[in-house]
């Protein structure tokens, strides 16, 4: 017989038996639905960790620190300091620290780490990352005013005085908060401009002995709303040359470089070279990339594996109906042997079955997840508003065409030992048992 | 021609074996109505069995002209059956899963017949059986009638050389019986068809050429039906 008569006689037959092969293939397409609905979810948190790490940060740079020790072991905490009635620690929580001095014992990257690294090959290019912090400024009375955040030009400070937000700070110009006016003896925001301050800056162990202190005195020309400030205490502008300035020759603390890797080189080679020695801890946006990846191939495998779990249950019930269904049918069987169906045939008309059944559940289920899908960003919505675009499934067509398929080989399989069955059954006894 | 030659078959039951065929020997000419005729569990279905390749014997032979069957492996007698061979069987048994032309088919799709002209043997065979007007229809909505004349719209589909039929008329009375038989009749002289009927129905069995009768698995005797006498 041609194979698609056969195809066809099987079609026909299953929906003769419309109830039953609706039934086995329902608890097929309840596997494939899991399974279907695992590779969307999958898909939308990968999307959605990518995402992520694009707001973040750049893929391809690495980031390189100095090396820690507490990088590798667990950093020790100091034990919790007593305190008296009125909340006033009895022990400073510093002597304490310095007792355990590993974890205090962190080191900062200079000019010349970023010379070093601009050496190392395949790297294309280097960039500092500053991080600057006041100490005080002195005020009229000679007094030491504290403050704290310092930045380097950003067009998002709202300046309320002096020059506008497209300014580009010089080096020695300085803009500050608005309630620097009691401080520095003057009465309007107007006056301060072209003041003189003397700002000292600390590096960041203000506690250990390597601790430095610099001072250098700027030229007001912008004045900063006070509240503009991230603890509201006001934010303190001054230009990228005196940053670097600062960071690199007076208190000389990087706090990292930014590696640009040449395209074309291997990421992780240079990201071992880079740690290689112990100097320096490398870290990229990739390897965080690379994780979350993990953790979400991990959940999407787990569920996957569950959906697979109901297949290997419903496999058992395309046997137990195909083997019924011979039993069923061994006066059809018997008549088509005689006619000379050759007993390659019959078993294939009966894999053929089996295989349509693991196809229908494989479609069913599919697309039931399919239009699941459809009001994935309702139910992103439901589940978390605040996450604007998140797409919680993102369904997987060549993975999901791929399980049918799957499906349909597993139905063949399932079918094999009662299409076997059927194909050994001998014409006489068949024709005999009616 | 057909010749059964010194046809021996013994099933081997553990304790007692059965002796169903003993050196049968007859022949038949083509085109003739043959009735196989006998008790219960003389041997005739045994013996169609053997003769249309669907079991073997212990020995003899079985001449299609020139040709043994019973020297044919199993896929070439399935290929000479659904070639050359046709049944009709018990209760003019049809697939009642599938449409009237769908049954009718059948046979021509196990030769892979050429698709463009099954259409048409299918229509020329129901139409031989007046069931035309209802090709497209569920064997299982069809009458007992209607039924029976599928059976044979299916068993002369591809003009076989050869005919077979167990017990067809089983449960038929008398009047339906002997118009269902007028018709296999009539198709079987048309195509030349030789037809070789198991029965016990003796008013049947006259109507044929030949009766070949059976007993405890041997010829009893062999006579003329009513049409040659
Ligand atoms: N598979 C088998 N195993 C053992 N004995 C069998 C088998 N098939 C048939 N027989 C025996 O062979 C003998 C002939 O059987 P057969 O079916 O040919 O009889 P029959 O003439 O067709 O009878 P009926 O008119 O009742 O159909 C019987 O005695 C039967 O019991
Ligand atoms: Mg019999």
């Amino acid at each position: 017989m041609r194979r698609l008569d056969i195809v066809n006689r099987a079609v026909r037959n299953l929906k003769q038996a419309r109830i039953r092969t609706i039934l086995t293939s329902l608890a097929i397409s309840i596997g494939a639905f899991t399974i279907c609905l695992s590779f969307a979810l999958g898909n939308g948190a990968r999307d959605y960790v990518t995402k992520i790490v694009r707001e973040r940060g750049v893929s391809d740079v690495i980031t390189v620190f100095p090396y820690s020790d507490s990088y590798n072991s667990p950093a020790s905490y100091p034990p919790p300091s007593k305190i008296d009635e009125n909340g006033h620690e009895l022990e400073p929580t510093s002597t304490s620290h310095n007792a355990d001095n590993s974890s205090s014992d962190v080191k900062f990257l200079t000019k010349e780490d970023g010379e070093k690294l601009k050496e190392i090959d395949g790297v294309e290019n280097v960039e500092p990352t500053y991080s600057l912090q006041g100490r005080s400024f002195t005020g009229v009375d000679g007094a030491q005013y504290a403050t704290r955040s310092y930045i380097a030009e950003d067009r998002s400070m709202p300046l309320v005085y002096g020059v506008n937000q497209d300014h580009v700070f010089q080096a020695g110009e300085i803009a500050v908060p608005e309630n620097y006016i009691e401080p520095l003896g003057v009465k309007s925001n107007e006056e301060l401009i072209n003041k003189k301050i003397t700002v000292t800056f600390e590096s960041w162990l203000d506690k250990s002995e390597k601790a430095v202190n610099y001072s250098r005195e700027f030229t007001i020309v912008g004045v900063v709303n006070k509240t503009g400030g991230w603890l509201g205490t006001g934010i303190v502008i001054i230009s990228k040359a005196d940053e670097k300035d600062i960071c690199e020759n007076a208190l000389c603390q990087v706090a990292s470089y930014s590696v640009k890797v040449k395209n074309g080189v291997d990421f992780n080679e240079v990201k071992n070279k880079i740690q290689s020695g112990n100097q320096y801890f490398a870290q990229s946006m990739q390897d965080h990339h690379q994780e979350l990846f993990e953790a979400v191939n991990v959940g999407e495998t787990g569920l996957v594996l569950f959906g697979l779990l109901i297949i290997l249950a419903s496999i058992f019930g395309i046997i137990n109906t195909q083997y019924i269904s011979v039993l069923e049918r061994k006066r059809q069987i018997g008549m088509m042997k005689a006619l000379g169906v050759r007993s390659k045939d019959v078993s294939k008309l009966f894999r053929y079955e089996a295989c349509a059944i693991g196809f229908f559940g494989a479609m069913f289920g599919s697309v039931l997840a399919f239009i699941l899908t459809l009001f994935s960003p309702q139910i992103s919505n439901a589940i978390a508003p605040t996450r604007d675009g998140l797409s919680l499934f993102v369904f997987d067509f060549p993975k999901t065409l791929l399980l049918i398929l799957s499906l349909m080989v597993v139905g063949i399989l399932a079918g094999y030992f009662p299409a076997r069955k059927a194909s050994k059954l001998n014409p006489i006894d068949a024709l005999r048992d009616i | 021609m057909i010749k059964v030659v010194d046809i021996v078959k013994t099933y081997s039951q553990k304790k007692n074996p059965v002796e169903a065929l003993k050196n049968v020997t007859f022949d038949i000419s083509t085109g003739q109505k043959v009735a196989i005729v006998g008790k219960s569990g003389s041997g005739k279905s045994t013996l169609m069995h053997i003769m249309s390749g669907l079991d073997v014997a212990d020995s003899g032979e079985i001449w299609y002209d020139d040709k043994n069957i019973l020297n044919l492996d199993k896929l070439q007698a399935d290929k000479f059956r659904s070639l050359e061979m046709s049944f009709i069987f018990q209760n003019f048994y049809v697939d009642d899963t599938e449409t009237c032309y769908n049954n009718v088919s059948l046979p021509l799709e196990i030769i892979k017949y050429d698709k463009k002209k099954q259409d048409k043997l299918v229509s020329d065979a129901l139409d031989s059986v007046g069931l035309l007007g209802k090709r497209q229809q569920k064997a299982s909505e069809l009458s007992g009638g209607e039924r029976q004349r599928l059976a044979i719209a299916r068993a002369i589909v591809r003009k076989p050389k050869v005919l077979f039929a167990d017990e067809p008329t089983g449960n038929l009375d008398t009047e339906n019986g002997n118009k269902i038989i007028t018709l296999l009749f009539r198709q079987c002289e048309k195509y030349n068809t030789t037809l070789i009927i198991v029965t016990h129905d003796i008013e049947l069995a006259t109507r044929c050429d030949k009766l070949i009768y059976i007993k405890d698995g041997q010829v009893e005797k062999i006579t003329d039906g009513v049409n040659n006498a």
